[in-house]
């Protein structure tokens, strides 16, 4: 079995993209940084073959030979949810809706004031050598002026599962958690290691598992990508993050 | 050696950083100048607990409006979640003190810096550090998220506090000592930082500084020990970048130490004085933060 994101074929169609299962014999779940590497090389070239429309991920080796690199798509549009109101204009809310209105008509026209903001999400895959996995990051932007969104605005972008658990007491710090990007040493958003077992119980239904249990293996990317800010649906806005995971697991 | 072991450990945990705090210059709103404040910060410590004074002492003359508190030295904004000890080793010109530091409360730089969003960001960021170490440790973060609440709260104010033998005794209980899990050897978790130039201007700290936080094994495949000298020759090679050249030398840590002895003792351990320090701030999070200054 290819090592992360590791691919197991089922009856030669499926494929099921797998985020740091399997790849030791002892079945820890725990990859090397080479591991990773030549399973993210995998993973961008058969994405590349089986979605090619839907957004490139591209393979960014690292500066030096202790990091391997990192996995990235970048700039996927999402409509954000909340209407923006520029206040210096002060344009009424009614003017606000009709460009919105018109906007989803044209799909990505120019944007008016007032009217709703696209994010813009950049999602990257990098290995983390404490947890020996891999992990999705990403960061929103405004598109209008390349601000990096807030907690509160990505808030608003999520699927509303993951609003509600990450909406909790402390939810904000156990589920969905700011961390240093591994290799760039910048702020990016990620689904923190540890909550990965409520978030599987999240993603089957279930109710919060809150005696989660660290481990990342048997998880994988299409579960976690569920529960981020993904783009609008599939037929507005090609390419796709969350349905692109979905659609690969389903259709290959 | 116990006893002198013991006394590092304690001066270490005691040991402060005499600050001095100028509010940034475009959020004064009075006429003339507030005087600075000096403030003492531990060295284990991290800067937004002195946020609080600073706030109180400059209050009156800020705008209104929200604050949110960050520090920068020579025009670099200062990651609060690094121990104030291992950020001025790696970033204060050579014996500066007391430490010139400018605080903020307004513009955060969201782009640079992780959210602070008051002191449960700093209480998290530490308790998901030790998460980190607890799983490179043993396999699993079980140990820490299993914590009462109030274990976790008497952890995190023995940290506050400057409290080593609180801390010690809680500590001791989360059972951190290395264990092999499958092919991997057992590991200890080590963080590294890396100063390329001495002195000089610094555009940011990625460009000034290096940095990794990873496992490393203490013992070779053929089950000798691995000295702290053999693991920071290698990880310093391997970040390249002028830093294979220099020789760590460590003034209270012998290198040629086995690391899984050292690893023992890394409750507290100090933070070096000399070309490499290790800022053990091992103490805090259970990581060893080792801190190298390279002259390229």
């Amino acid at each position: 079995m290819l090592p992360w994101p590791a691919f197991s074929s089922v009856d030669g169609k499926r494929l099921a993209l797998r985020m740091g299962c399997g790849g030791d014999a002892a079945g820890t779940g725990m990859l090397s940084s080479e591991e990773s590497k030549e399973g993210a090389l995998h993973f961008e070239e058969v994405w590349h073959q089986s979605s090619s429309d839907r957004g490139t991920w591209c393979w960014h080796p690292a500066s030096n030979s202790l990091d391997v690199g990192y996995l990235t798509m970048e700039g996927i549009p999402k409509q954000a949810a909340r209407v923006q109101v520029d206040t210096c204009l002060a344009v009424p809310d009614l003017d606000g809706a009709a460009v919105t209105a018109e906007e989803e008509e044209d799909d990505g026209a120019a944007l008016g004031n007032g009217a709703a903001d696209v994010h813009l999400y950049d999602y990257h895959i990098a290995y983390h050598p404490s947890y020996s996995v891999p992990i999705l990051l990403f960061r929103g932007r405004s598109r209008t002026d390349g601000t990096l969104l807030m907690w509160e605005e990505i808030m608003e972008d999520l699927p509303e599962a993951s609003r509600e658990l990450a909406g909790a007491d402390d939810g904000r710090w156990t589920f969905i958690t700011q961390q240093e990007h591994p290799v760039l040493r910048t702020p990016w958003f990620s689904l923190h290691p540890c909550e990965t077992a409520a978030l599987e119980g999240l993603m089957r239904g279930e109710e919060r598992n809150t005696g989660a249990q660290l481990c990342y293996s048997d998880n994988s990317l299409l579960q976690l990508a569920r529960c981020i800010p993904g783009p609008d649906s599939a037929s507005q806005l090609k390419p796709v993050v969350l349905t692109g995971f979905e659609q690969l697991v389903i259709q290959l | 050696m116990v006893a002198s072991e013991k006394a590092i450990k304690e001066a270490n945990w005691a040991g402060q950083i005499p600050l001095k705090l100028v509010l940034a210059s475009n959020e004064i709103t009075s006429l003339d100048t507030p005087s600075p404040l000096y403030a003492l910060a531990f060295r284990l410590g991290y800067l937004p607990t002195v946020a609080a004074q600073a706030l109180e002492f400059f209050q009156e003359v800020l705008p209104p409006g929200s604050n949110t508190p960050w520090f920068e030295y020579k025009r670099i904004p200062l990651p609060w979640q690094i121990p104030v000890g291992v950020l001025y080793d790696l970033l204060a010109s050579e014996n500066e003190q007391p430490w010139h530091l400018t605080v903020h409360f307004r513009s955060f730089p969201s782009d640079t810096l992780l959210r602070w969003d008051g002191d449960i960001t700093l209480r998290a960021a530490f308790f998901n550090s030790l998460k980190e170490a607890a799983y490179i440790c043993q396999g699993s973060a079980r140990s820490v998220m299993d914590m009462a609440l109030q274990a976790q709260n008497d952890l995190w104010s023995a940290v506050t506090a400057g409290d080593a033998e609180q801390y010690a005794s809680i500590s001791s209980s989360l059972n951190m000592s290395p264990k092999a899990r499958g092919e991997r050897r057992p590991s200890v978790p080590l963080r590294l930082y890396v100063r390329h130039t001495h002195g000089g201007y610094m555009a940011s700290l990625n460009s000034a500084t290096q940095y990794t936080s990873r496992p490393v094994e203490t013992v070779t495949e053929s089950g000798r020990s691995r000295t702290l000298q053999e693991v920071l020759l290698a990880l310093l090679s391997d970040l390249g970048g002028g830093a294979a050249s220099a020789e760590p030398e460590s003034s209270n840590t012998s290198t040629s130490q086995p690391i899984s002895t050292l690893e023992k003792d890394a409750d507290a351990e100090g933070e070096a004085t000399g070309d490499v320090h290790r800022a053990a701030s091992s103490a805090i999070d259970e990581t060893w933060q080792s801190l190298s200054s390279v002259h390229s």
